[in-house]
């Protein structure tokens, strides 16, 4: 290949800092931005991306023992993520989010479909998981963009579309919708909801011990979940625990740094993403609001939070009793490729909203019970979800997964063999 | 003050609601001629990252009230633009005194 082409080819766009960056200097000089804040943002992109890698990283690190011990438990190959998605991937993430995204406002502009799709940090989170359902059936180049763009579109157009009527059940207010992998479980609870329980009772009537207050900061609670997990884990093992957990370090020196890493990697995570996103949504969001009259913000789920804060921390307690319910059922079946952990984070997050939409439809009892449903789909959708990301991203499931990741990209995961 | 400023926005997460309210105020300081830097924060991290006024939502402003050293504003509705208009300038008259 001429090594000009090969350096702009294989170089520049080889590198997803360097064309996400490129997303953020266009967007930045489209809204007319200074000059210093326009090297600030296009800098702060790229090294967002680094330091959203480096997160990525130190998850997978922290939880990736889990893996092997449940592999010794049950006698079966250690499952590892062999492709790094977000690092070898990123222009090719960064293509299907720009595809989604014009999509998203072409047909916002001229159907009925108002809603556009601006979520952050699921606008990168949706072509990353479609990106790696591609490549894990074996997917290339420009089919790959394809296939991960056009899935990206329609979920960007069906989701909102989806959870339009729930939101203005529980807002009583037209005028947004929510873009989040919520949508399935906020489906379900609102259908479980109505159907178990009476709207009259809601749980905002309730008074809430404020101890459980603690329950809001995810990060903290996310750790809990995984150091309780490797102490089950440790305890199963039994004699084994040495050679394959500890490997040498104390048992309390290692349960100690597993968590922590575990929590300074989500904080990382969180950071790489906000740098990243910063100077992309508000490009985006400039470019739609010119383009779209009459459109539809679909935003983060936590806007629905203010509807119904005692919902969202029941919602957490009944999905987590759920999911560890299901995981302590099913772990042992061999259904799943991988094991499961407890979900704290989709519990938060999708069923804590999930939970806010139940209330809305069925009161106390409906969100409990929707909620506890909600924790056992949402172990299935990883556990089924396992057998499409086993060479790709299955440890970023086990932490994020349990929602439309899973179910979407099950689905991505099935048609993407088909055509491979 | 000026450039120098400035604004943290907040939410759980750090960049789905809180982007959202970042560009709101941005909006804001655009239309009334006012600069400063706005970045994104999350509950966990938003206490000790340095800035001179943290814009949030009623929850979240109860779990960071007690540990910000700066003022907190809270905002009820992300999306009302008159609200972030009226607690921006607001916040900012309180810097003349």
């Amino acid at each position: 290949m001429n090594p000009i082409l090969d350096f702009i080819i294989n170089q520049i766009f080889g590198q997803g800092a360097i064309f996400i960056s490129l997303i953020a200097l266009v967007g930045l000089i489209l809204q007319k931005k200074d000059v210093s804040e326009i090297v600030r943002g296009t800098f702060m992109t790229a090294i967002g991306y680094f330091v959203l890698t480096q997160g990525s990283s130190m998850i997978q690190g922290a939880v990736v023992d889990v893996g092997n011990a449940f592999s010794a438990l049950m006698n079966s190959p250690a499952p590892g993520d062999s492709v790094d998605i977000g690092g070898q991937y990123g222009t090719q993430i960064g293509l299907v989010m720009l595809i989604g995204f014009i999509i998203n406002v072409i047909v916002a502009r001229f159907t009925k479909f108002k809603t556009i799709f601006l979520t952050g940090h699921m606008l990168y989170w949706f072509p990353y998981v479609f990106v790696a359902a591609g490549v894990d059936a074996g997917l290339k180049g420009a089919t790959l963009i394809i296939f991960a763009g056009l899935f990206t579109a329609v979920y960007m157009i069906v989701a909102p579309n989806l959870m339009y009527p729930l939101v203005k059940k529980v807002t009583g207010d037209d005028s947004f919708s929510v873009a989040h992998p919520t949508t399935p479980l906020s489906l379900v609870g609102a259908w479980i909801a109505k159907v178990t329980g009476d709207p009259k009772k809601s749980t905002e009537d309730i008074k809430f011990p404020k101890a459980l207050n603690f329950c809001r900061e995810v990060s903290i609670i996310c750790s809990i979940v995984i150091l309780l997990t490797y102490i089950v884990m440790a305890v199963l093992l039994g004699g084994n625990a040495d050679a394959v957990l500890f490997q040498g370090t104390k048992p309390f020196v290692y349960f100690f740094s597993k968590t922590m890493t575990f929590g300074a990697g989500v904080t990382v995570l969180l950071l790489g993403v906000r740098m990243l996103i910063a100077e992309i949504v508000p490009a985006f969001m400039g470019f739609s609001e010119k383009l779209v009259p009459g459109a539809i913000p679909a935003l983060d789920c936590p806007t629905l939070f203010p509807y119904g804060p005692n919902a969202n921390v029941l919602g957490f307690l009944c999905s987590l009793a759920g999911s560890i319910v299901a995981i302590l059922l099913l772990n042992g079946t061999g259904l799943f490729a991988s094991v499961v952990v407890p979900l704290a984070f989709t519990c938060f997050f999708e069923a804590g909203t999930a939970a806010i939409v139940a209330n809305a439809y069925g009161g106390v009892r409906g969100c409990a019970i929707a909620s506890f449903v909600n924790g056992i789909l949402m172990v299935l959708l990883v556990g089924f979800g396992s057998h499409f990301f086993m060479n790709t991203i299955n440890n970023w499931m086990l932490v994020f997964g349990g929602n439309d990741f899973s179910l979407w990209g099950i689905i991505a995961g099935a048609l993407a063999r088909l055509i491979a | 003050m000026g450039d120098d400023l400035r604004i943290q926005a907040v939410c759980g997460f750090g960049c789905g609601s809180s982007l959202f309210l970042r560009i709101k105020i941005d909006k804001v300081l655009k239309e009334n001629g006012l600069t400063a830097r706005t970045f994104c924060g999350d509950v966990g991290t938003a206490a000790s990252t340095p800035c001179d006024v943290i814009f949030c939502s009623e929850e979240i402003a109860e779990r960071l009230e007690s540990r910000a050293t700066v003022p907190v504003v809270r905002i009820k509705n992300f999306r009302d633009e008159a609200e972030v208009k009226e607690k921006v300038l607001e916040f900012y008259s309180t810097l003349k005194d």
